[in-house]
C-alpha cells in the first residue's frame, strides 16, 4: 500500500438546527477500496459532497496528499483531482457519448470543437471499460449499466487520484455490476484512491479493503474488512444494543384476519419485482428497507398512481368481498399521503378549508350537484379541525401558513372524511418536530384501531418500529423478507441488506 | 417483452419521420390537383418566400433549444425595420448605418429578454411576452402609426436571381448552415443542447448557464432583426402589422422540424427547412387551389397538433423502451 491519499479532518455541516456531520474523520490511501457505508440519512452523501465541492463544510479540513486544499466550486475538486460518480445520473440523454464526457472539457480550435481528437479518445476510453458503442450513440438509447460506464469514463478523463462511487451499482444487472468491479480493480491497481459508497454488504466484503461507517454524522467505526464481521458492521450502524430495549411495549394490535386489500404479482419494469401483500383489518404494515429499494415506488404502484406492468391489485368493497379494481381507479380507493407534501400533497395557495375538501368536494355540493354547500363544506373541515386538533385560527387562512405538522393533519383530515378502509403512507413524519410527530403516529395507530388498514413507509426505524405490526422488508425492488412485530433492529437492517447473520434468527 | 423491443411498426415509423412524408405527400397532391405547381420557377419562388421564414424559425429554434420559448421575435422584426426605413427613408441616413443601428435596437430588445430571465429570473416566456407589447408600442410610435414604403430601387435585390435561385434564399440558407455549424461545432452550441437538458445538471458540470442564456437571447434577436430585413424587402416596406405573429409562426415550424418544446432536441438546418417549407408549400397550394386565405389558418393550426401529437408519441415510446432495456 502506498501514501495517504486523502484525509478529512473533523468535518462538520450543519443545515439550519439539524446537525448532519459532527466532526468527522477519514482517512483513504493510494490504491485501495475504501467502503463507506451507513443508514439513511447517517451523513454519507454531505460528507462525500464536501469533498467534491458541492457543499462548503462548516468546519474541518481536508488534506489531499498531506497538502490542505479548500474547494468553493466542483470545478476546483475536479482540478485537485478528485472525480465523483454520482448515483443520479448526470448526463444529456439527447446529446451523444462524447459529446456528455467531454462537456465540460472541449478541446477547440478556432472556436471549433476538435471532434477528430475527442472521438478517439472517447473510442479508446469505452474500450477500455469493455464498452462497444460508437462515440455518437445517444445517451438517451442506452442502458442504465452504460450509461453508468459512460459517466465513469468521463470522471476518468482528468486522471483523478481520487474517485468516488455513490451506490454505482443501484441501477445495474448482475453482469453489468460484474464489469464495474472489474474496471474498479484495474483503477485500484493502477494507484488511484477509491471511496465506495453502498448498502450492499457482499460487495464490501468482495471488492473493498477498509470500510468507515457512519452513524448520525459521527464515524462510528472502521478498520480493515479483513478483521470486520458482517453484525459487527451492523451493529455500528444501527447503535448501542440498548436502544433496542425500547421498542414493542406498545401496539394492542387489533388486527383481524379480514383482508381489506390484496396486491398480487405486481410489477413496474425496471423498478419493482412481483410484489404481493395483503393488508388486513387494524393492522399497521411498515415497508422497511434502504434507499433505492423500491418502496415509495411500490406504494405508488399499489395506490394507482403510477401504472404497473403487470399484476392485479383487489380492493375489499363495503360487504367484504375482494373486488379486483384497476390500476388506475384503485386511488379512489385508497388514502395516499405522499411524501413530499408540499410537492404533491397541498395546493399551497389555497386554504386549510379547500385543501381539507379537495378530494371530497362531490359529495358536498348542495341539491344543484353544481354549487358547492358552503355551510355543509365548513361544518365537515371545523368537525376535523376539531377531531385531529389542528391548530388553525380560521380554516379561510391559506395552508402555506400552517406549520408542517398541521399541514400534514389537514391532508390526513381530507382523506378521513371519505370514510375510506386503506391508508397509505409516504414517510408520514419528515420534517416535523417531534410533538408534531408524535401526533402523526398516534393518527396512525387510531386509524387502525378504527379498522382501517394502514400502509407506511418510514425511514426512521425506531418510528416505523413503534407503529407497526407487521413489516415488508424491500431489496432490490423485491419484498424479499416479511417480519412479525417482535422483530429487532438488528434483524430489519440485516434484512434490508438481504444477509443472514450469525447468532441471530430470523 | 423482448418482442415488444423489436419489430418497429408501421406508426412508429411513419411518427419519426412522419413531417418529410407529409411534406412530399402535401406536395404531390398540390402537383396533381393544380396546374403548374410543380415546375421549377414555382419550386424556386416558394423557397424565396420561405427565405425570411428560415431566419426567424431558427431564431426561435435557439431559444426553444433551450427548453424556453421567445415571444418577442415578431416585435424584434418589427422595432428593426421601423427604425431601418425611417432612418433611411425619412432621415437619409447612409444605407449601411441604417442597418447597422436597426439591427443594434433589434439587439438591445434580446439584451433585454436575456438581463430579465437570467437577473430576475423570470419565465422565458412572460419575460419575452412583456418585451414583444413594450416594443410593438415603441416601434409603433418610432413610424407614428403609419406604414413606410422602400424603394424598388433598394428592394430589387431580393428579386435578384442567381441562375435560377433568389439570392435571398442562398442568403436564408448560408444563415442556417452557420447556425447549424455554431449548434453542432462550438462549446457555445453544445452548452445550449446541454440546458435544454437540465439546466441543474448543466450547471453542476460547471457550464456558466446565465451567460449561455443570456447570449442565446442575443443570437436570437440578431437573427430575427435579419429576418425581419428580408421581409421587409420582400414586401418592400413596412406596415402597422408587420412582424406580428411570427414568434408562432415560428415556433409551428420548429415544432414540425421536430424539435422538442421542452428542449434538447432539434436539428437547426433540416428541422428548420422542413418546417417552413411544409408550411410554405401547403400555403402556396391552397393559393393555387383558389381556396379561401383563411383555409391556410385552419390547415396550420390543425398541422401543429398532429406535430405536437408525434413528438409526444415519440417522447412516450422511448420513456416505454428504456425501462423495458432496463429490466
Amino acid at each position: 500500500m502506498s501514501g495517504i491519499a486523502l484525509e478529512m479532518r473533523g468535518i462538520t455541516k450543519n443545515f439550519g438546527s439539524n446537525h448532519v456531520l459532527k466532526g468527522v474523520n477519514l482517512e483513504a490511501h493510494s490504491g485501495e477500496i475504501l467502503a463507506l457505508i451507513g443508514a439513511n440519512g447517517a451523513g454519507k452523501s454531505t460528507l462525500m459532497n464536501i469533498l467534491c465541492g458541492l457543499f462548503q463544510a462548516d468546519d474541518g479540513q481536508i488534506l489531499i496528499e498531506g497538502k490542505e486544499v479548500r474547494f468553493s466550486h466542483p470545478m476546483d475538486a475536479i482540478q485537485a483531482g478528485i472525480a465523483f460518480v454520482q448515483q443520479e445520473m448526470t448526463l444529456m440523454p439527447t446529446m451523444s457519448i462524447m459529446d456528455n464526457m467531454f462537456l465540460n472539457t472541449f478541446p477547440t480550435k478556432c472556436g471549433f470543437i476538435q471532434y477528430g481528437d475527442i472521438k478517439e479518445k472517447c473510442r479508446e476510453s469505452l474500450k477500455r471499460l469493455g464498452c462497444g458503442y460508437s462515440p455518437e450513440t445517444l445517451v438517451g438509447s442506452l442502458g442504465a449499466g452504460d450509461r453508468q460506464l459512460v459517466q465513469i469514463s468521463r470522471a476518468l478523463l482528468c486522471d483523478p487520484k481520487i474517485i468516488i462511487f455513490d451506490e454505482a451499482t443501484s441501477s445495474l444487472t448482475e453482469p453489468e455490476k460484474e464489469k464495474l468491479f472489474g474496471v474498479i480493480e484495474q483503477l485500484k491497481k493502477s494507484g488511484v484512491c477509491i471511496i465506495y459508497i453502498t448498502h450492499m454488504m457482499d460487495e464490501i466484503f468482495s471488492l473493498c479493503q477498509k470500510v468507515m461507517v457512519l452513524r448520525d454524522g459521527i464515524r462510528a467505526g472502521h478498520g480493515l474488512v479483513s478483521e470486520t464481521k458482517h453484525d459487527d458492521l451492523v451493529q455500528m450502524m444501527i447503535g448501542d444494543k440498548a436502544s433496542e430495549l425500547n421498542t414493542h411495549a406498545k401496539k394492542p394490535g387489533n388486527c383481524s384476519e379480514r383482508v381489506l386489500m390484496k396486491v398480487e404479482n405486481m410489477s413496474r419494469y425496471g423498478v419493482i419485482d412481483h410484489i404481493s401483500f395483503e393488508l388486513h383489518a387494524g393492522e399497521v404494515v411498515g415497508i422497511w428497507g434502504l434507499m433505492g429499494a423500491g418502496r415509495t415506488e411500490t406504494i405508488r404502484c399499489a395506490a394507482g398512481i403510477d401504472p404497473i406492468d403487470e399484476g392485479d391489485i383487489y380492493i375489499a368493497d363495503k360487504d367484504g368481498q375482494l373486488k379486483k379494481v384497476k390500476s388506475a381507479n384503485v386511488i379512489k380507493h385508497v388514502a395516499l399521503i405522499t411524501e413530499d407534501r408540499r410537492v404533491d400533497g397541498l395546493a399551497l395557495s389555497m386554504s386549510v378549508k379547500e385543501n381539507m375538501t379537495s378530494a371530497n368536494i362531490r359529495n358536498l355540493t348542495g341539491i344543484s350537484k353544481l354549487f358547492i354547500d358552503g355551510k355543509r363544506e365548513r361544518q365537515v373541515v371545523e368537525e376535523q379541525v376539531k377531531k385531529l386538533e389542528i391548530k388553525v385560527a380560521d380554516i379561510d387562512l391559506p395552508i402555506s401558513s400552517l406549520s408542517g405538522g398541521n399541514q400534514q393533519k389537514v391532508i390526513l383530515g381530507r382523506w378521513i372524511q371519505k370514510d375510506l378502509d386503506v391508508y397509505i403512507f409516504d414517510e408520514p413524519t419528515r420534517g416535523l418536530d417531534i410533538g408534531a410527530k408524535a401526533d402523526v403516529i398516534r393518527e396512525i395507530n387510531a386509524l387502525a384501531a378504527a379498522g382501517a388498514a394502514v400502509l407506511v413507509i418510514n425511514s426512521d426505524i425506531d418510528e416505523l418500529i413503534s407503529v407497526s405490526h407487521r413489516y415488508l422488508v424491500m431489496y432490490h425492488g423485491r419484498i424479499t423478507k416479511e417480519l412479525p412485530a417482535d422483530a429487532t433492529k438488528t434483524e430489519l437492517m440485516a434484512a434490508a441488506m438481504d444477509l443472514q447473520i450469525e447468532g441471530v434468527h430470523i | 417483452m423482448m418482442q415488444k423491443l423489436q419489430g418497429k411498426s408501421a406508426k412508429e415509423l411513419l411518427m419519426q419521420n412522419g413531417f418529410f412524408i407529409v411534406m412530399i405527400l402535401v406536395f404531390v397532391f398540390f402537383s396533381v390537383t393544380t396546374n403548374n405547381f410543380c415546375t421549377v420557377s414555382n419550386v424556386f419562388s416558394i423557397i424565396h418566400s420561405a427565405a425570411p421564414d428560415l431566419i426567424y424559425a431558427v431564431a426561435a429554434g435557439w431559444i426553444i433549444m433551450m427548453g424556453m420559448t421567445d415571444l418577442s421575435i415578431g416585435s424584434v422584426m418589427y422595432l428593426t425595420t421601423a427604425v431601418f426605413t425611417i432612418l433611411y427613408v425619412n432621415y437619409k441616413v447612409p444605407l449601411g448605418v441604417a442597418f447597422a443601428i436597426g439591427i443594434l435596437c433589434g439587439l438591445m430588445v434580446g439584451a433585454i429578454n436575456g438581463l430579465i430571465v437570467v437577473r430576475l429570473h423570470v419565465n422565458a416566456m412572460i419575460a419575452t411576452m412583456g418585451t414583444q407589447i413594450i416594443f410593438r408600442g415603441v416601434a409603433r410610435t418610432i413610424l407614428g402609426g403609419l406604414p413606410l414604403a422602400l424603394d424598388s430601387s433598394v428592394t430589387r435585390i431580393s428579386s435578384m436571381k442567381f441562375g435560377v435561385i433568389y439570392l435571398d434564399s442562398i442568403f436564408a440558407v448560408v444563415i442556417l448552415i452557420l447556425i447549424y455549424m455554431l449548434h453542432r461545432k462550438t462549446k457555445f452550441g453544445r452548452y445550449v443542447t446541454a440546458i435544454g437538458n437540465s439546466d441543474v445538471v448543466a450547471g453542476k458540470l460547471g457550464i456558466d448557464v446565465p451567460k449561455v442564456v443570456f447570449v442565446s437571447f442575443l443570437l436570437s434577436a440578431l437573427l430575427a432583426a435579419i429576418g425581419g430585413l428580408v421581409l421587409e424587402y420582400q414586401v418592400a416596406g413596412v406596415t402597422l402589422a408587420f412582424g406580428s405573429g411570427k414568434e408562432f409562426t415560428a415556433i409551428a415550424i420548429c415544432v414540425i422540424g421536430g424539435f422538442s418544446m421542452y428542449g434538447g432536441k432539434g436539428d437547426m438546418l433540416k428541422g428548420v427547412l422542413l418546417g417552413a417549407m411544409t408550411l410554405k408549400i401547403i400555403e402556396a397550394g391552397l393559393n393555387f387551389m383558389g381556396a379561401s386565405p383563411y383555409a391556410y389558418k385552419f390547415v396550420q393550426g390543425g398541422i401543429i397538433f398532429v406535430a405536437m401529437y408525434a413528438l409526444s408519441y415519440q417522447e412516450i415510446l422511448a420513456l416505454r423502451n428504456r425501462r423495458l432495456q432496463k429490466d
